[in-house]
């Protein structure tokens, strides 16, 4: 048990103590926040704050205008009241509003009005100007009703069985985006994990350290030392990770209004994390396979790339599993073990997957779990020792006996 | 009681049979020859007495039983195909292996920095593996081997890769070592170092164990009806009872008939006053037993 300890500390340790295991930990916060950043810099390039006009001939705003309390680059523009269209487009020309909103004469009936712009149309100058007529045609009112008129309907989504209800937007988008987040960095963890596994067990074979390690300890006090060990290394990058957005979450649903009220499934959570957990031995199994059935590192990842490949393919049908996610390919995906991962958790984020799918999804992963140690175990007892020499399909799978090896 | 027994293995991949009923005994405080030509199954008799591979039948005792967990932390191994993590501090590296052979972190530190001390190794300590000379890596090599004291050494060409002075330190290492009782194993093809060390040795040919006992037996089986003889005097044209005199390095070898003894041409010597310096039996060196037993495949001259 002790050699089994030192295999597990020395391959977490070799890792985890390099320059590169901190750059990629910090390379997806990193990578989080300048998408953030580009987001931001994005929404400040296209924001203005310049004033809008308008001008209403039939005075059914009564010539209000609107000063804004805060100042700052993402506050509400000011908007003004011109008393005529000549006025208000002398002011359009001086660049002293951005746009001017011409209201009908019948715009209590029909609600139209022109917008007049030097730009293309700001879709914020819109909505903003749309704001302010609700909260004046609604100023009249009490308060609490002018505040329901001016947040609009609030729209419940209930599934036919009804078994499931998402009463905000928030909510409904925030089922989808984060499985898949959370799907995307356990498969980003499991991957790097698994391609350390597989580097591990190549460099043992290329290093020919592998005949002195298996005369000190037992083939199976190895793998599973190299194993744990290396999937502590992921599970560290996990804890990193989660441990960090869930900071964020936190202060998130503080500080942000509209994550208030933000209701996360929980459940769907639970089956996800099993699900991952399972993937994650499966991986760990696949790339130790192909790191003792190949000879060199190159010919492994090739090798390896295949399931990675496998792994994240769901990806590309991300809009069918999204909008069509009862679909037989669909369901077939998150089914099939080496999609289901990130299959089935975006399906569960937006609806109540069956049962029995979820049942049958953990037992084939079982399975799989259990067919790629066999297979690892196989690969391992033919091909620790040969080198330069690599292992076929045929051979892991005993569809052909062996030829010479060592003599 | 033998330190190793190996009683009738055999081990075969696919159709090819590596090793076909090999038999021989290590005695403890020995060194032990285990040669052969390439391919003869000398790695994989090695590898089923570690325990790496099973034998397809036979048997194996190690330390007076089957080979255990336990008893792995009580053998030191060199593989012929050297290895060793090439990334990380030649100190670490050491450290690592001893441990997983069962020694304290504190007592490998002590013991590793004894043999790199002897080794001339520890200026380098802090360096990579990768950065070390291939003779240096050797050298940590045998650090490895050495390092937790085994009872038995298992080293396959030991000299590989070292200069005279470092050939000349592994070999008083090794003396050292039986010196001490420890049981070595040693594979290798220079003849003149098995000849010089071993004292007893197996040749493997083809998957079976076609020599077996002491140097010296050996030989004798292999000793021709031949004299090496060096005289002050020069030797007569015809001996009565030999064949051939042909000179050679200063002294003159002698081809005997089959029906002549050495005594007869000694007598014969004498009897012509001939002052004789050097009168032997030509005994072959290993080099020309090897050649001769695998070219004969397998054949022995007296068998």
């Amino acid at each position: 048990m002790r050699k089994f300890w030192l295999v597990l500390s020395h391959e977490y340790m070799r890792h985890v103590g390099r320059k590169r295991f901190i750059l990629v930990l910090l390379s997806v916060p990193l990578f989080m926040l300048f998408i953030f950043a580009i987001g931001f810099l994005t929404a400040f390039l296209m924001s203005d704050n310049d004033p809008i006009g308008y001008v209403d001939p039939a005075a059914v705003l009564q010539g209000v205008s609107f000063q804004p309390e805060k100042s700052g680059p993402f506050a509400d523009p000011e908007i003004l009241h011109f008393p005529d269209e000549a006025t208000g487009l002398e002011a359009l020309r001086q660049e002293e509003i951005q746009s001017l909103f011409i209201l009908a004469p019948d715009f209590l009936e029909s609600g139209n009005a022109q917008m007049v712009s030097n730009h293309d149309i700001n879709e914020n100058a819109t909505s903003d100007f749309q704001k302010f007529v609700r909260r004046q045609l609604a100023a009249t009112l009490p308060d609490e009703v002018s505040e329901r008129v001016i947040q609009g309907p609030v729209m419940t989504v209930r599934a036919l069985e009804g078994s499931r209800t998402i009463q905000d937007t928030v909510s409904r988008i925030v089922g989808i985006v984060l499985p898949f987040i959370t799907a995307m960095l356990f498969m980003y963890a499991v991957s790097t994990t698994g391609n350390y596994l597989l580097q591990a067990l190549v460099e043992e074979k290329e290093n020919r350290t592998m005949e002195i390690v298996v005369t000190s300890l037992s083939p199976t006090a190895l793998m599973a030392g190299k194993i744990i060990g290396n999937m502590l290394v992921g599970l560290t990058q996990l804890v990193f990770w989660f441990g960090l957005g869930g900071i964020l979450l936190t202060v998130g649903l503080v500080v942000l209004p509209f994550l208030t009220g933000l209701t996360l499934n929980f459940g769907a959570a639970l089956v996800s994390l099993g699900l991952w957990l399972l993937a994650f031995i499966l991986i760990s199994a696949l790339m130790a396979t192909a790191g003792v059935a190949t000879t060199e590192s190159r010919e492994a990842q090739q090798f390896s790339g295949i399931f990675s490949l496998l792994f994240v393919s769901p990806m590309w049908f991300m809009a069918l599993l999204i909008n069509r996610p009862n679909s037989v390919v669909a369901t077939i995906f998150s089914l099939f073990p080496l999609t289901a991962p990130i299959s089935l958790p975006i399906r569960m984020g937006v609806v109540d997957v069956p049962g029995w799918q979820i049942v049958l999804s953990y037992v084939l992963m079982a399975g799989a779990v259990v067919l790629s140690f066999y297979l690892a175990g196989r690969a391992f007892r033919l091909g620790m020792l040969r080198y330069g020499k690599k292992l076929t399909w045929g051979q892991i799978l005993g569809l052909k006996r062996k030829q010479s090896q060592e003599s | 009681m033998p330190t190793i027994e190996i009683a009738n293995i055999t081990k075969s991949f696919g159709k090819n049979r590596a090793v076909d009923g090999v038999s021989f005994d290590v005695h403890g405080g020995e060194i032990f020859g285990l040669l052969g030509p390439n391919g003869a199954g000398k790695t994989t008799t090695i590898r089923i007495i570690l325990d790496i591979f099973k034998p397809d039948s036979g048997k194996v005792s190690v330390l007076d039983g089957p080979m255990t967990e336990e008893k792995k932390d009580r053998i030191g191994y060199l593989p012929e195909e050297r290895g060793l993590y090439q990334d990380i501090k030649l100190e670490n590296c050491l450290v690592y292996l001893a441990t997983l052979k069962g020694m304290s972190t504190s007592d490998a530190r002590r013991e590793i920095d004894t043999y790199l001390e002897r080794f001339d190794l520890a200026p380098h300590r802090k360096m990579k593996v990768k950065e070390l000379s291939k003779g240096m890596q050797q050298k940590a090599q045998l650090i490895v081997t050495l390092v937790h004291r085994p009872q038995i050494i298992i080293i396959d060409e030991p000299f590989t890769a070292l200069d005279p002075v470092n050939t000349q330190m592994v070999k008083e290492l090794l003396e050292e070592e039986r010196a001490k009782g420890t049981t070595i194993v040693m594979c290798t093809h220079q003849m003149h170092q098995v000849e010089e060390m071993c004292d007893r040795l197996v040749l493997i040919n083809q998957g079976r164990a076609v020599l077996y006992g002491t140097l010296t037996d050996i030989r004798r089986r292999f000793a021709r009806q031949d004299l090496e003889v060096r005289a002050l005097d020069p030797l007569p044209e015809t001996i009565p009872g030999v064949l051939e005199i042909r000179p050679k390095n200063g002294s003159h070898y002698l081809k005997l008939a089959p029906e002549t003894s050495p005594q007869d041409v000694l007598k014969t010597l004498v009897r012509q006053d001939i002052a004789i310096e050097q009168f032997e039996i030509a005994v072959p060196t290993l080099d020309e037993i090897f050649i001769q037993v695998v070219q004969q495949k397998g054949e022995q001259p007296d068998a």
